[in-house]
């Protein structure tokens, strides 16, 4: 459904894009994470035709998007800032989409305005920055698009209508077939929501996989000895980090999960197990093999 | 194959309208106030006074010849404040950017803008000037200060010059990245032609003052002369005073006006999205502008500085060196700094 091939672009000597590559199928839902500036903004720019990239090419159904009226008018797109006409009040906003979407569907959108419950005769200036999030997110929930690009749609939304719109997401990719592609560094509501998740770190896609190849590949023993924990464990090249708590250890590891396991278990441990990793824990121990680590400090 | 070069949209043309149609209502109350609702108010002074037909005449067909301060200023503003609000409030509110992504092509969203500015611009004299019209067979006393004839004529010059000075200013937008650098671009190369030859004049004869040569250069003359022709608000003179064929002239900015366009499209096509906020459209122009706004600056401070001491009675070279250097400098580093201020980023 949607194919980026090796997409690359820069602002001046800054490189925002850097050889990008990535596939998202149809009726799935994929979630881009990244830290701030990691070029995620610029990526969905690129894909929706803002930006055009300096090289490699983008494929919606298909079909490149530059100058086709006919894709654009099923792609919705919510961006990281709603940049609306501030003289508009909701209702012209609505009749602005009503008459320039063909896919306009009013029943749903008198639904989704109850739900979010915004007033129409509000003129755009007077909508806090949230309250145009939610606008931008129903507006273009009702226009019955194909596809949904969704730049971080949930940052300023209070947890209540964030709930809200993590559920009509997955309604929509569940009954319509309707492809989402999101970014957000809301790691838990990635994790809650999609199929398929990449990471991108300085402008590059560093890893791509569904939610379950990562929780199966990545995941953590929760290990005890008798004494210290052995050499032949520590210094093993697939162990991706290990901290421990007295004589509790825990261990990141990547790939291979039974191979170690089995090795941990000849060494006769007091207590041996493996806890599943949230997203947001794979994502940090990501980052920080990328020189992107978490540190704690005090002031 | 019409609709295909001039692709009108409704959806669009609305919302241009929406975001322009104020200054529509403005000019449209403003052009009545000026024009019939003074010849109502006229009208009643003569049932007062008797008929002063010199008076009268003057009175009625000052504004018709463009003779009043108020229609050049809006005949000035009205284009450059629509062209302003189609162009650079889209780019610094970004919202071309929404645009971009809704199901319109780039020759669509162009083409309706300039069909919103030209009505914007257009219909509050075209709605004068047939209430004018109408006015001038319904009573009989006005004969005395005009006729349709001269409305149309006032329609012809009105017409020709804002559409000049909306295509100029539409095309000042296509490189400007937001609606002040268009205003402010729009008002300096109005005047650079004419602007520009006098600052390099009164710099040549201040030096000649002082390196002792001849400081008169016919070829200057030369240049002015031609650089009236390249400055816009001199049409307005020339249509007021009737230097030239007022048909000519109209037709000249008209030719000038769809090659602006013509232009602008081009330069529209190839503009790129994450620029819009910046100061100019394009990287390649940037060099170029800090170095015309560095000597620009450089010659008119060089000027001021030899003026002011000369004036305290003081002047020697090397206030005028001092001149050169601190408007170079100055010249130079506003809009390098301007222009890193507003870079865009990732």
């Amino acid at each position: 459904m949607i194919e980026v091939k090796g997409v690359s672009k820069a602002f001046g000597p800054e490189k925002a894009l850097d050889m990008v590559s990535l596939s998202v199928k149809k009726g799935s839902i994929y979630g881009l994470m990244g830290p701030n500036g990691a070029g995620k903004t610029t990526l969905i720019k690129c894909m929706v035709d803002i930006y055009k990239p300096d090289e490699g090419e983008i494929y919606i159904s298909g079909q490149r998007i530059s100058q086709n009226k006919r894709l654009k008018s099923r792609i919705g797109y919510v961006a990281d800032v709603q940049y609306f006409y501030p003289q508009f009040s909701v209702k012209d906003m609505a009749a602005f989409y009503r008459q320039t979407y063909p896919g306009w569907h009013e029943e749903r959108y008198q639904k989704l305005k109850d739900v979010f419950g915004i007033d129409e005769k509000k003129k755009l200036r007077e909508l806090s920055k949230g309250t145009k999030a939610q606008l931008g997110i129903f507006l273009n929930l009702s226009i019955n698009a194909d596809m949904l690009i969704l730049d971080e749609p949930t940052s300023g939304l209070d947890p209540v209508v964030r709930q809200k719109v993590l559920n009509l997401l997955v309604e929509e990719a569940g009954a319509n077939e309707t492809t989402i592609f999101i970014s957000s560094h809301s790691l838990g509501e990635l994790e809650r929501i999609c199929d398929h998740v990449g990471i991108m770190h300085k402008g590059k896609i560093i890893m791509e996989a569904s939610i379950e190849d990562l929780k199966e590949k990545v995941r953590k023993i929760q290990v005890a000895f008798d004494g210290e924990m052995p050499e032949t464990i520590a210094l093993r090249k697939d162990i991706l980090s290990i901290k421990n708590q007295g004589r509790v250890y825990h261990l990141v590891v990547k790939d291979g999960i039974s191979e170690i396991m089995k090795d941990i278990n000849q060494l006769s441990p007091i207590l041996l197990e493996t806890i599943d990793m949230s997203l947001e824990e794979i994502f940090i121990y990501k980052m920080g093999g990328e020189g992107y680590a978490f540190e704690d400090f005090s002031l | 194959m019409l609709l295909k070069i001039f692709p009108y949209n409704k959806t669009l043309f609305w919302k241009d309208w929406k975001l322009t149609r104020l200054l529509f209502y403005l000019a449209a109350f403003l052009i009545f106030w000026d024009l019939p609702m003074n010849y109502f108010r006229l009208l009643n002074q003569i049932e007062l006074e008797g008929l002063n037909n010199l008076w009268f005449e003057r009175m009625l067909l000052s504004p018709l010849l463009l003779g009043t301060g108020s229609q050049i200023f809006l005949i000035i503003v009205l284009p450059v404040a629509a062209a302003a609000l189609l162009i650079g409030e889209e780019r610094r509110r970004k919202t071309l950017e929404f645009l971009k992504v809704s199901p319109y092509t780039i020759h669509e969203i162009f083409f309706n803008k300039i069909l919103v500015g030209l009505t914007v611009i257009l219909a509050p004299y075209l709605i004068n000037g047939l209430i004018m019209i109408v006015m001038r067979l319904a009573i009989a006393d006005l004969a005395a200060g005009y006729q349709v004839m001269h409305v149309l004529n006032w329609f012809w010059m009105t017409m020709t010059l804002v559409i000049a000075f909306f295509s100029f200013s539409f095309l000042i937008g296509m490189v400007a990245g937001t609606t002040t650098v268009q205003v402010v671009l729009t008002g300096i190369f109005m005047i650079f032609p004419l602007g520009f030859l006098f600052l390099i004049e009164s710099n040549i004869i201040i030096l000649s003052h002082y390196l002792g040569f001849d400081g008169y250069f016919s070829i200057l003359r030369h240049m002015e002369n031609i650089a009236e022709y390249l400055v816009l608000p001199a049409y307005i003179d020339s249509y007021a005073f009737g230097r030239m064929n007022m048909i000519n002239q109209g037709l000249i900015l008209l030719s000038a006006s769809l090659g602006m366009i013509a232009f602008s499209k081009i330069l529209f096509d190839k503009n790129q999205m994450e620029r819009n906020g910046e100061v100019l459209m394009f990287k390649q122009l940037e060099t170029f502008f800090k170095a015309g706004v560095a000597f620009c600056t450089m010659l008119l401070m060089g000027m001021m500085f030899a003026r002011v001491f000369t004036v305290l009675g003081q002047s020697t070279a090397l206030e005028l060196v001092i001149g050169y250097i601190v408007g170079l400098g100055l010249g130079w580093f506003i809009p390098n700094y301007l222009i890193k201020v507003r870079r865009a980023r990732v």
